[in-house]
């Protein structure tokens, strides 16, 4: 099961394509779905919305980056679930949820179920990028400099 | 089954050449291999042989020949020959058939009778299973001269593959195709649509997406043109500001450095901006919120010991046994409660991956879950020191710019001009950027993503092809379509590739100096690194082509060729002697006595059957006659001796007609 991007999300990026450094669709869906988990959002669209991007991590992001953003991925889904990692009797729920949500035997690790929330946070965090930003990125200096304020005030504890 | 044609004889009667009557079988009824008939220049070679193409093509009737045309076939001299007959015998597949030409030359018409089994028809009618060989463009190749030869090399008067395909019947893949798709055609004419209105509906629809879609493309079309015209303007306008601003050399110098600081400066920004791109594609980096969550899940799959050392193989694998490792006997009802709950256990590879994923945490944030921001952060602020930098370049430039416009009122004006220009750029490329748009929620004609739009066709057009019923037949036409295609393209290739080379061979032959051979076969022979060659080389590769074609048919066509020798190389004479008798079943030739030299006694020689020789002229000279008369074997019509016999043939000296 692939990776799907929103059509839209394609859109709001487009500038940014220009620069070499972000051609791969993959950084788009990156940075909403980081937007998503930060914002713990996630949205359900239909399939032709939402076209498939590649079903496994591109190269700039296997290996290591793959593996934390996917533990990233299980952390928030078990708070998600209220299971609390520091509890034995939890230990059989833990383990059917992240039985549920991977598989080793795919490209990406992630089973169907897995697959699915994963793009659920990522079509959810586009529509927090929408809100966190006024107009579309132009550049990209602008654009990091920018998420990593809105992704520094969105993780701050509430006062 | 293979076709056999072969011609019997033929008879002229009223018309130019000299009223004459043709048999090519011997005394047992069965045609000569090879019939070589000596006709002077003028006696009508030409027109004997345009004849013969004519009769067993239909190409008066196919071509619909005028007057001029038929009247080049009338008789000269007296003028009050008002009609002629010609009429070709032959055997097909051992049947036989009679092809008669009426010429009106009163009228300047021509008309056919063809006599097939028993009965005759009036137009010209071969059988079905000859039509393919008896056309103008097939017959062209077996009843040839030296002019068909050169046109063997014009793919505008000639159509080689289209003989290959009939010849080694690769045409049979295009009559399937035509039979599958018309029996898709006789299928959806015959099916009704289940509603008709929901059909006009759907057809409707399909039009009205296909004209927006055609709107659509024309309108975006003419923006990028506008696009690329504001574009150009705008780039010679700023060429044209430069270079004002230049006109100061002061001012000039300290733009031009200005400029390059403001191109470094953006060099560094975009290296720089590459940099925290690359660090933020780290998760952990992006803050320590995102690190801690991940050190957190580590160390509480940690504690609760998860992944398990066990794996759901070892549970499956225990179904299997008698006895549980605790020694307790393992019944149906425990198996069956060992495979629900193995399915709670993670496979073994997935324990491997939570294992592997756990490392990674610990590399990457193990000894801190603060390090990782704090070097992203000082990215960061490298990226934005950069970019005000830039700014500052920027700036400066920009003051420059306007120290040089108040200075000078040329460069305001290029500057306005540069400005207006740009302002109309962006509204153009904004405008242009709708017919991206992915928009699906508006109708069609508010919608103006053109990608939309033609997936929009493709769903009705799929619907429309559905209330049909069609749809399913639709792919399976295709699919087949596609497989006919393939396989029509690849016979056709692989037979041209090998006639190609052994006619190359035979060439190499015939011409072992002459560096001339065929590159492809396509309409016409295409030659290798020329267009054409002399009239020997064009005849010698005729011989070699058509002789390749023959052989590796296994149809049997006669040939019939004008002056087979003529334009030849004394040197390869002998050798197109040799080639001809395997070139094919019947050969018939028309040559001048000039021909026999090193051609005649070699084909004799060559053919391993009695070759006959015929010779036919006009009268007029009275020498002849009375050779002739005195001949053995001699035929006389009003206007010319027919003579057969070798000695005859041998001692005729006359290349041009008698006055």
């Amino acid at each position: 099961m692939p990776f799907r991007t929103r059509q839209d999300a394609r859109a709001w990026f487009k500038d940014l394509h220009d620069r070499k450094e972000f051609r791969i669709e993959f950084d788009d869906f990156y940075f909403c779905f980081i937007a998503g988990i930060a914002r713990r959002r996630k949205t359900t669209l239909p399939v032709e919305q939402t076209p498939e991007l590649i079903d496994y991590f591109p190269e700039n992001y296997n290996g290591t980056r793959a593996q934390t953003m996917i533990a990233l991925f299980l952390k928030v889904e078990l708070d998600e679930l209220g299971l609390v990692l520091n509890e034995n009797r939890q230990k059989h729920d833990v383990h059917t949820a992240i039985a549920t949500l991977v598989d080793y035997s795919t490209p990406s690790r992630l089973s169907s179920e897995g697959m699915l929330q994963f793009n659920r946070y990522a079509h959810g965090g586009f529509e927090a990028l929408t809100e966190w930003f006024d107009d579309r990125p132009r550049t990209l200096e602008t654009f990091l400099r920018g998420f990593k304020r809105k992704l520094d005030a969105q993780l701050q504890p509430s006062a | 089954m293979p076709a056999v044609i072969k011609i019997l004889g033929w008879k002229a009667q009223g018309l130019r050449c000299p009223d004459h009557e043709i048999d090519c079988c011997n005394s047992a009824g069965e045609p000569y291999k090879i019939s070589l008939i000596q006709m002077p220049n003028g006696t009508g070679k030409t027109t004997t042989l345009s004849l013969l193409r004519a009769a067993l093509s239909g190409a008066a009737q196919q071509e619909e020949w005028d007057q001029d045309t038929i009247n080049e076939f009338r008789k000269k001299g007296n003028g009050v020959n008002t009609s002629g007959t010609f009429e070709v015998r032959l055997l097909l597949n051992n049947r036989r058939a009679t092809i008669l030409m009426y010429f009106d030359f009163e009228n300047g018409r021509v008309s056919y009778k063809t006599t097939y089994g028993q009965g005759q028809q009036v137009g010209f009618h071969p059988p079905g299973d000859f039509r393919r060989f008896l056309n103008p463009n097939f017959v062209s190749f077996f009843v040839f001269d030296g002019e068909l030869a050169q046109r063997l090399l014009n793919r505008t008067q000639t159509n080689a593959e289209a003989v290959v395909e009939a010849l080694f019947q690769i045409s049979n893949f295009s009559t399937l195709q035509e039979r599958v798709c018309d029996y898709w055609t006789n299928q959806t004419k015959a099916s009704s649509a289940k509603e008709e209105r929901g059909l006009a509906r759907r057809e409707n629809r399909v039009d009205n997406l296909e004209r927006r879609i055609a709107q659509l493309k024309r309108e975006k079309c003419a923006l990028e043109a506008k696009k690329a015209d504001i574009a150009a303007r705008l780039k010679r306008k700023e060429e044209l500001y430069t270079q004002e601003i230049k006109k100061d050399e002061a001012l000039g110098k300290d733009l031009s450095q200005a400029m390059v600081t403001v191109e470094q400066r953006k060099a560094a920004v975009r290296e720089d901006a590459a940099a925290v791109l690359n660090a933020m594609r780290d998760p952990y980096a992006l803050s320590a919120t995102f690190a801690g969550a991940m050190a957190q899940l580590k160390a509480g799959l940690d504690k609760v010991k998860l992944p398990d050392s066990a794996a759901r193989e070892f549970f499956n694998e225990l179904m299997g046994e008698p006895e549980c490792v605790c020694g307790r006997p393992i019944d149906d009802q425990v198996r069956e409660a060992i495979r629900q709950r193995a399915n709670q256990y993670l496979a073994s590879d997935d324990v491997l991956f939570l294992n592997a994923m756990k490392t990674a945490i610990a590399e990457a944030v193990g000894s801190s879950t603060e390090a990782p921001e704090m070097a992203l952060n000082t990215r960061i602020a490298e990226l934005e020191t950069a970019v005000s930098k830039e700014r500052d370049a920027l700036n400066a430039l920009d003051a420059l710019q306007s120290q040089a416009e108040q200075a000078d009122p040329a460069v305001k004006k290029a500057k306005e001009e540069i400005e207006t220009l740009q302002d109309e750029l962006d509204a153009v490329t904004d405008d242009l950027e709708k017919y991206e748009s992915k928009d699906t929620q508006a109708y069609d004609e508010n919608t103006y993503g053109i990608e939309v739009m033609e997936k929009r066709l493709k769903d009705a057009e799929r619907k429309l092809a559905e209330i049909k019923g069609t749809m399913q037949l639709k792919a399976k036409r295709d699919i087949l379509v596609s497989i006919l295609n393939d396989a029509h393209r690849q016979a056709r290739t692989a037979i041209t590739e090998e006639l190609c080379n052994e006619a190359n061979t035979r060439i190499r032959d015939l011409m072992p100096y002459n560096n001339i051979s065929i590159d492809r076969i396509d309409r016409s022979l295409v030659l290798q690194g020329q267009e054409g060659g002399s009239v020997g080389e064009t005849l010698s590769i005729a011989y070699a082509f058509l002789s390749t074609l023959f052989n590796q048919s296994d149809h049997q066509l006669p040939f019939v060729v004008d002056s087979p020798a003529g334009p030849i190389d004394l040197a390869v004479r002998p050798k197109i002697a040799d080639l001809i008798p395997r070139l094919t079943h019947q050969f018939i030739a028309f040559t001048i006595s000039s021909e026999r030299e090193r051609f005649v006694p070699r084909l004799i020689t060559s053919s391993n059957a009695e070759v006959q020789l015929l010779t036919l002229f006009r009268k007029g000279s009275k020498e002849l006659q009375r050779a002739a008369r005195a001949a053995p074997e001699v035929s006389e019509s009003p206007d010319g001796f027919i003579v057969g016999g070798e000695a005859f043939f041998n001692d005729f000296q006359l290349d041009e007609e008698a006055v």
